[in-house]
């Protein structure tokens, strides 16, 4: 303001400033940097650029730099190694003992996704849950970092140096050295452990097992003179009769076994392997069969003797006659013996009871039927090394003190021997014990030297999968720990200096090249190409089929008391799919996954019936006390279908003691409650019993709902239905466009859909594991699953019909379905959700802000919020994050991308070659995993597609059609080969 | 009563009161000092807002997952509240907008105390969209502003940002009305007031001198603010509900939800103002100036409105019957017989069994009575939006995604939080504003006894030594003018 004059009035309009009296710049300046008199700035320049510096260095001293990263190229780039492009090794799964073959996909020189091998004879590309899982177990934060002596870390020479010595003294005693291993190591194994035994000639050899896939082996041995178990052609199969059997879930080899069953089962090909099934609980093969039967586990020599019995009338078996009918009613043993009779040549019965017996019965039964001839090859089977001593003996030695040293070779006998605290004891008086397990775990923290070995993807192995078929582990990383290979320990134990990877290569080029069938003419060539397909096939033997010995029919049932059936309860232990045996159950992400029937997560418990839950006076969730001989386990409740009235079932490999934070203390250790008979570990045990007991605990569930409620999700048909045309579901003329308030999205390019043919899809979660691994999706815990929290993107659901005793179970598998009018689309008030141009519903992590709106409109319910920060925070086991996939903050929304990633890698690859993208060059993580081959994705503008073809099928229908939200995703009808004998209708005909 | 006034038309200030009381018995809570009921009040506000903060603290320093909430149930308390509070932000503007531009008279003495509680609720309502959001630090990109973010705009087709434009809208006009209607009390405030008080209440009543033209200018803006917030006490409960009305889900999407909302907002508004009322009047002690003519017209609203909620139930169940639609049919057999069916029962006897009572004067008459009623009816509206929200999300298309909702102590301390901000505002707007509108309610005195009696108010005024305001110019200096205003009024010439 000028001294001296009044100012008025000041017309702020430019324009009609020049009428006024004083003059003013055009545009007055709101901070003069003039010195001037008059100025209305209040600064001096000076002043100005005191402040100014002032302030900036208030500023920058204020704020600290955000920490500064470093991006270095590699000094020497290793040749194949492309930052940013994935290498992918061929391997075997250690999973489990079925070792299926697989890719291992590395990135940046460390594995973060395993995937089935497509050339892999016998897994064809497919990968299990466990399989899928165990790519986080190599990043295990309770794995050992390096051997150590009665808990101590020192080096490999200070264990080398003790381990001979004592095994040298132990030598010059005339006490035995036990080595105790899984009954499946592999050729290479046990080359190393013929040598060990060589140089110490004490040495005698225990398997510890199980399962009871060495007993079927050890039947071969009695009736056809090979211990072998063998190759099951399920997919030339016209029925299969599981007993105890869950083939599909948990028993020998999954994978396997359902690329065979979905295959034979296809209602393409006009008829379809027809499954029955006779088991104490509802087990995930069970789920699937289309006859399901449930009987006590004591009813399975009787009924496999009934059936031998009734299949063999013509010539009856004199051993028979002793043992008693069974009780499940003779119409339903009728009705597989006809079935059996009916497909004779082309019909298979598996058993998975523990009861030699009833092994031996199988075979006379498979016999009978021809089986041995077509679906069942022994001479193409695994074999399966004979011991030198059981776990008895070894029980017995160490008891008798006439025991020099104990090798325990990667088995948790302390843990999974009924009587493993007593083993505790008895290992602390024995100069040597040395464990190769990868962690402290029970038996390892028990031993005084303990030499952990490698994991799976760390070391070299070899497995015989099958007589024709020996496939080759290579690692997908150097050895995170100062771990060696138990081969490489053996060996050096033994004297021989020598590598893994050097004791493999060379056996390989005197035992395994030379019989390799099509092999290059030297070895270099075809180690190589091992290396590259991860198998050899070997040239098949020209021995001949082992002859059936009937004798031992004889000598096995006059083991078998005729017994009268067994009053009260039976005890039944079974495997979940996830957890198995509990060998990884310290994998967050098979303790997460849901069971497949029971959609159970982080925990074991009771499986009763409702008969005898009312009986017992049990809900859902109250503690019971199981007591078998003497020993009690208490743990919740679970009352399901499919359950036989006198059976408890309960999981295995639940409750372990040290095994990492995510197995401790989740769920009750069961082994205590099996018992060993004969040196065979048995999961049936009679005469228990089951009370209430105070307390209880809500089980974590990721579905709570058992029905469909007569809606139309799940169709069903019958292979016969199909025939005629009836496809379920609620309205024939499916696929009507109704009218829409939005226009149609036009996809000029690609249109990216999904198919799941429900009839293939047995409900393996396979998929679940694989999505969870590929999408880096956090695991929550067992508090947050049980409240309805869990983060799969893909999930199964599961809904009973029928019975409680005959409930027929269907699975499906549910994701985003990318819904070409998107509910949550509509109503992001951000648009963090949006359509793509291919038909991606795509989320945009960035841009969400949380409000939840898309997850309550989504109709299938799959969008998943990050309630908290799920962080990563273990440095190791973040080593496991795909970096192709963002790691999502809390308050996010995020669902199914179709594996956006992949999509777009796969585009980028067949841009690089100058092509349009075809049908397989993209494949989403389920849909590579899946054992089943149930998932077809791909381009449906395509019209060479599978996605596109299969849009014609008659079986194809959307789920949720009527809501007009247009899935990308689709189902294909699922067709059973036949109804139940008590079932019901194949399509639930309410109509709302 | 006098016998020279119409026996049809009950008095609204029901006790003789010369202009110049009325203005003391405004004044007098913000006059004196604050009494100790007042400060246990407050106390008790105060502590249900720490709650309050506490829990929103934590739940922002933690996640969305302190809530109960699940995968299938991602709304529950926190979209429940914010639709509760919005519907008792309701009466505020219905009784001072339309009731006014309906020459509702009997709407003077509670307009202010209902536009305040308006602007208390929605703000206490505006609280629960952000704190709800996974991000709330994020919370502006709900705003349609220009941005480098490129092409990032918002999605004009989400209910959720017509709900930011229509919550926004109704606060800020609403605000201003209430405010532009504070005008010239808060100069009578002024006029009476010293000090520092004096000086904020100059700042406030921006130099309002009372003159005709002043007056003339105000109504005539009171009027248009009228006007224009009229539309708004009905868009925006017909926005809340296309929140739910726009989606796909059963028990959510059904055409009836927007009059259904209004009518139901109105009724819990108005029973939340006579929750309020009915203390404030025997607190503040102006019993005479809010009667029971009062209450009972509020009543009557409420029995009114009810019987639309009530309706609008019936046709709900009737809906979903007629439509065939398995899922509909599903949803309301699951409200009145699923799991929480409890809420479902609750809610229909708060809403429509028990405001029946209002059908007997002798309840209609008796504060202590309608005061039940009224916390009946809250609660009823509060499960209202539960039972919608809950249970048609708990249980919606795929029964494999089912779950339960059950609420954790953060969520409650939350919403007993936003019941401590509603307080604590309102008792300061008690201590430190006029509750009642001073001017309008004087336009509604009983002139004809104050004619027979002016002479006494006048000379008690000036013993008084008071300074003559505007007021006091009205009423005294120039008895006429009040009187032709009124009068005027009555006519419909000028609008009061």
């Amino acid at each position: 303001m000028e001294s001296g004059r009044k100012t008025y009035y000041r017309e702020s309009d430019p324009r009609l400033r020049s009428e006024g009296g004083d003059h003013q710049p055009e545009f007055p300046s709101e901070l003069s940097l003039g010195d001037g008199e008059g100025d209305s700035a209040q600064f001096s320049r000076r002043g100005f650029l005191a402040a100014l510096g002032l302030s900036t260095a208030a500023f920058t001293a204020a704020c600290s730099r955000s920490p500064t990263g470093h991006v270095l190229p590699f000094n020497d780039k290793p040749e194949e190694l492309t930052p940013g492009v994935a290498l992918y090794y061929a391997s075997v799964c250690g999973g489990c003992n079925a070792r299926c073959g697989l890719l291992v996909k590395a990135r940046d020189g460390r594995p973060i996704k395993l995937e089935g091998n497509d050339r892999h004879p016998l897994s064809k590309g497919a990968l299990c849950a466990v399989g899928q899982a165990s790519v986080l177990s190599l990043y295990d934060a309770a794995r050992s970092r390096g051997p150590s002596i009665a808990g101590k870390p020192v080096g490999w020479k200070e264990v080398d140096s003790q381990v001979r010595a004592a095994l040298e003294k132990a030598k010059t005693s005339a006490k035995p050295v036990f080595v105790v291993h899984p009954p499946d190591i592999g050729p290479t194994e046990s080359a190393a452990l013929a040598r060990f035994a060589e140089v110490y000639t004490n040495t005698k050899r225990v398997v510890f097992d199980t399962s009871a896939v060495g007993l079927w082996a050890q039947a071969h041995e009695s009736t056809h003179g090979s211990r072998t178990v063998p190759l099951v052609k399920l997919d030339i199969a016209k029925v299969v009769v599981g007993i105890e059997a869950d083939f599909l879930g948990t028993w020998l080899s999954p994978v396997e076994f359902t690329k065979a069953y979905s295959k034979a089962r296809d209602p393409k090909q006009g008829n379809m392997l027809v499954h029955y099934q006779v088991e104490p609980k509802l087990t995930l093969t069970g789920s699937n069969a289309d006859v399901r039967f449930t009987a006590k586990p004591s009813d399975t020599v009787p009924l496999l003797a009934a059936i031998a019995r009734a299949l063999s009338e013509s010539e009856p078996i004199a051993a028979l006659k002793g043992i008693r009918a069974p009780e499940l009613p003779p119409a339903k043993v009728g009705k597989i013996v006809g079935a059996l009779r009916e497909a004779k040549g082309h019909a298979v019965v598996l058993c998975g009871s523990s009861d030699p017996t009833a092994q031996v019965l199988t075979n006379l039964i498979n016999q009978s039927i021809g089986a041995y001839t077509s679906i069942l090859s022994i001479q193409s089977g695994t074999g399966y090394p004979a011991a030198d001593a059981t776990m008895e003996d070894l029980y017995a030695a160490l008891g008798k003190g006439d025991t020099a040293g104990v090798v325990l070779w990667n088995v948790n006998p302390v843990y999974a021997h009924p009587r493993g605290a007593e083993l505790k004891g008895l290992l602390a008086k024995v100069d040597l014990t040395v464990c190769t397990n990868d962690r402290p775990d029970e038996t390892a923290s028990a031993v005084k030297v303990h030499a952990p070995d490698h994991n799976a993807l760390e070391g070299w192995a070899d497995t015989q999968v099958k007589a024709e078929l020996v496939s080759l582990r290579q690692p997908g990383v150097q050895p995170l720990f100062e771990t060696r290979g138990a081969v490489e320990s053996l060996l050096v134990w033994a004297g021989d200096t020598v590598t893994e990877e050097d004791f493999l290569r060379r056996r390989w080029e005197s035992q395994v090249f030379p019989k390799a069938k099509n092999s290059p003419p030297t070895f270099v060539p075809f180690w190589d190409r091992a290396l590259q397909d991860g198998f050899v096939e070997l040239a098949p033997s020209d021995s001949a089929a082992p002859e059936w010995r009937p004798e031992s029919v004889e000598k096995a049932l006059t083991a078998h008391a005729a017994n009268p059936p067994p009053q009260g309860l039976e005890l039944w232990l079974y495997e979940k799919t996830g957890i198995r045996d509990g060998r990884l159950a310290n994998n967050a992400w098979l303790q997460e996954l849901p069971d497949p029937i029971s959609k159970v997560t982080w925990g074991n418990y009771a499986v009763l019936s409702a008969a005898k839950a009312t009986e017992l006076g049990i809900v859902e969730g109250d503690m019971c006390t199981v007591t078998a001989h003497g020993q009690s386990v208490t743990l919740p409740a679970l009352v399901e279908p499919g359950v036989h009235p006198s059976v408890v079932a309960v999981a295995l490999g639940y409750g372990r003691t040290a095994a990492g934070k995510n197995a401790e203390g989740k769920g009750a250790d069961v082994y205590p409650l099996a018992r060993t008979k004969e040196g065979v570990f048995r999961r049936e045990v009679e005469g228990i019993t089951v009370a209430k007991a105070a307390g209880r605990k809500d089980l974590a569930k990721s579905q709570t709902h058992p029905s469909q409620e007569g809606r139309d999700i799940v169709r069903e048909t019958t292979l016969a239905g199909l025939a005629k045309g009836e496809v379920g579901g609620h309205d024939a003329g499916h696929g009507k466009r109704h009218l829409s308030m939005w226009p149609d999205h036009a996809y000029t390019g690609s249109k990216w859909e999904m198919r799941i043919d429900l009839t293939a899809c047995t409900g393996c979660s396979a998929c679940v594991v694989a999505c969870q691994a590929e999408n880096n999706i956090p695991t929550v815990g067992e508090l947050e699953v049980f409240r309805r929290r869990e983060m799969h993107w893909m999930r199964i659901d599961r809904y009973f019909a029928g019975s409680a005793d005959e409930p027929e179970v269907v699975h499906q598998p549910m994701l985003c379905q990318h819904c070409d009018n998107a509910p949550c689309e509509t109503v992001c008030p951000v648009l963090a959700t949006v359509h793509s141009s291919e038909g991606l519903n795509q989320q945009v992590y960035n841009r969400c802000v949380g409000t939840r709106y898309c997850a309550n409109n989504c109709p299938p319910k799959v969008r998943r919020f990050n309630w908290f920060d799920y962080p990563h925070e273990d440095p190791l086991e973040r080593m496991v994050l795909n970096p192709d996939v963002a790691v999502r903050s809390r308050g996010v929304m995020e669902k199914c991308s179709f594996c956006v990633q992949r999509i777009q890698e796969g585009k980028a690859t067949a841009k690089a070659q100058g092509r349009p993208a075809k049908d397989g060059d993209v494949t989403p993580a389920c849909e590579q995993s899946c054992p089943a081959g149930a998932i077809v994705f791909g381009n449906a503008n395509d019209p060479e597609s599978r996605t596109a073809k299969l849009r014609e099928d008659v079986r194809n229908y959307r789920v949720l059609e009527e809501l007009n939200v247009s899935p990308a995703v689709s189902y294909l009808t699922k067709v059973r080969a036949e109804s139940t004998a008590l079932g019901h209708a194949p399509a639930e005909k309410k109509h709302g | 009563m006098a016998e020279h006034l119409s026996s049809l038309r009950q008095p609204l200030v029901t006790e003789e009161r010369s202009l110049h009381q009325i203005t003391n018995e405004i004044c007098a809570p913000m006059e004196r000092r604050p009494t100790p009921l007042w400060w246990a009040g407050l106390a008790l506000a105060v502590s249900a807002l720490v709650l309050g903060i506490y829990c929103v603290t934590y739940q922002i320093k933690t996640g969305v997952g302190v809530w109960g909430l699940n995968k299938t149930v991602g709304w529950a308390f926190d979209i429940t509240n914010f639709v509760f509070w919005v519907g008792i932000g309701h009466a505020g503007t219905l009784i001072s907008a339309i009731l006014f531009l309906f020459r509702q008279k009997w709407r003077t003495s509670i307009n202010r105390a209902a536009e305040a509680m308006t602007l208390f609720a929605v703000m206490c309502a505006a609280l629960f969209p952000i704190i709800h959001m996974g991000r709330p630090w994020l919370g502006f990109w709900m705003l349609p502003y220009p941005n480098s973010r490129g092409t990032l705009w918002v999605n004009f087709r989400s209910p959720l940002l017509w709900d930011v434009f229509a919550i926004s809208t109704y606060f800020i006009v609403s605000a201003v009305f209430w405010y532009i209607g504070l005008i010239p009390d808060l100069a009578t405030v002024r006029d009476r007031s010293k000090g520092l008080g004096k000086k904020i209440f100059s700042l406030m009543s921006f130099g309002w001198t009372g003159s005709s033209r002043t007056w003339s200018r105000y109504e005539s803006v009171y009027g248009l603010l009228a006007g224009l917030a009229t539309p708004l006490v009905v868009s925006v409960h017909t926005i809340v509900s296309m929140d739910f009305a726009t989606s796909v889900i059963p028990g959510w999407h059904a055409t009836i939800f927007p009059p259904y909302f209004v009518a139901g907002a109105v009724f819990s508004g108005f029973a939340m103002v006579l929750t309020l009322m009915i203390v404030a009047r025997k607190v503040l002690n102006i019993q005479h100036l809010i009667t029971i003519r009062h209450l009972e017209n509020m009543t009557k609203v409420i029995l009114v409105t009810g019987g639309i909620v009530g309706l609008a139930y019936s046709t709900e169940l009737f809906v979903a019957w007629y439509s065939g639609n398995l899922y509909e049919r599903f949803a309301f057999r699951n409200r009145a017989f699923g799991p929480y069916s409890w809420a479902y029962w609750t809610m229909v006897a708060c809403n429509v069994g028990f405001p029946q009572l209002f059908w007997f004067k002798k309840i209609r008459t008796t504060p202590a009575l309608i005061f039940i009623l009224s916390i009946i009816i809250n609660i009823g509206m509060w499960f209202e939006r539960f039972v919608i929200i809950v249970t048609s999300l708990h249980r919606d298309f795929l029964p494999s995604s089912w779950a339960m909702y059950k609420p954790t102590f953060i969520e409650v301390g939350t919403f007993i939080g936003t019941f401590g901000l509603f307080f604590t505002l309102f008792l300061l707007f008690a201590k430190f504003l006029p509750a009642v509108s001073i001017g309008e309610v004087k336009s509604v005195n009983s002139f004809a006894r104050h004619r027979g009696h002016g002479g006494s108010s006048h000379s008690t005024g000036h013993a008084e030594g008071e300074e003559p305001s505007h007021e006091e110019e009205e009423g005294e200096g120039q008895p006429g003018y009040a009187t032709a205003r009124v009068k005027a009024g009555a006519e419909g010439e000028v609008a009061v």
